[in-house]
């Protein structure tokens, strides 16, 4: 278990599949991310079973609403780069009536703690939608740096978008700490 | 393998499965780059990730024969690669990454009409230092300019 004060993160069961199933199809969910075609009940599942095998590269945890006690999205480090100390986060609300209140935020700061505290990893990273304001404004409190715009790099809804690279770097997450 | 970000030693099936992209695929495209009227390869350049909703491809490109480099291939062969990916794939975009050190390739690059995105600081530990890598890309408008289509000459 990752703590956060307001969520915590948790292996995701069988019984979640579901509901993450419900909420990649959801379009306004979708529209974020990088999912194409309807996505059925067993490809989720197959899904869900591929992430059970031990992975020293690939962890995806649910996030859980501490008031409601609900799964209210997900969390993945996705390809840890051992070498290079690197990893790639992504982050999902996909109960929509959660959006807006600062839980995907704390979700998020409680798992760079424990990117850097405990998996020991010198940066970590995260692609965004340049239309995804409301996102970018909660990496940037938790203190992630704008590294890079790529240019139309997505098709979504008739039009090339942009997609915004922010990194934030063990340095800066320690210097930060000491601030506070 | 200081400049391609390769840390561990690669073996021959590895290289094997690489090089053997199947065509059905339609996923990469992986070429051998021999100087005109030459037939031993110098080196190697692909298009791989190639998405095809997005209308993108990641490019990268190898002369691994170093008494060839400085000689012009690279950018000889990226601007055939940069053609036939935006006039032969149709695609809309091509990307790649490249050590902030390597400096001649990131020449070779810009003058090949990629254009700098951006930079992951510390995106690679290489030689006991910690390097940025450096984000370029090349859009079809870019490269046709606003008129579509390539000129004939």
């Amino acid at each position: 278990m990752i703590e956060g004060k307001r969520t915590f993160l948790r292996a995701l069961e069988r019984d979640d599949v579901e509901r993450m199933q419900r909420w990649i199809n959801d379009p306004e969910v979708k529209r974020h991310l990088v999912f194409t075609f309807p996505l059925s009940y067993d490809q989720e599942l197959s899904w869900y079973k591929s992430k059970q095998l031990p992975s020293e590269t690939e962890v995806v945890l649910g996030i859980v609403d501490r008031e409601t006690n609900r799964h209210i999205g997900n969390f993945g480090f996705h390809g840890i780069d051992w070498v290079n100390s690197v990893v790639e986060v992504g982050i999902i609300i996909g109960e929509k009536d959660f959006w807006s209140k600062g839980l995907g935020t704390d979700a998020m700061r409680a798992a760079l703690a424990y990117a850097f505290n405990t998996l020991n990893i010198n940066r970590v990273f995260l692609k965004v939608y340049g239309f995804n304001k409301r996102a970018i404004r909660s990496y940037e409190k938790c203190g992630f740096n704008r590294e890079a715009l790529l240019r139309e790099d997505v098709f979504k809804d008739g039009e090339y978008h942009d997609t915004i690279i922010m990194g934030l770097l063990r340095s800066e997450y320690n210097m930060k700490g000491a601030e506070e | 393998m200081d400049i391609t970000g390769i840390a561990l030693p690669v073996c021959r099936s590895s290289i094997i499965e690489m090089a053997s992209c199947d065509p059905s695929s339609k996923k990469a495209v992986r070429l051998m780059i021999c100087p005109k009227g030459e037939e031993i390869p110098i080196g190697t350049a692909f298009l791989f990730n190639i998405d095809w909703i997005n209308r993108s491809a990641e490019y990268g490109i190898i002369i691994g024969s170093k008494e060839h480099w400085s000689g012009g291939h690279g950018e000889d062969a990226t601007k055939a690669v940069i053609d036939y990916a935006f006039l032969s794939l149709g695609l809309n975009r091509l990307y790649l990454s490249s050590s902030s050190i390597n400096k001649m390739a990131i020449m070779c690059y810009k003058n090949s009409g990629f254009i700098e995105e951006g930079l992951l600081r510390e995106g690679r530990y290489c030689n006991g230092k910690r390097r940025d890598v450096v984000l370029m890309s090349i859009l079809r408008r870019d490269h046709l300019g606003k008129g579509e289509g390539a000129s004939d000459d």
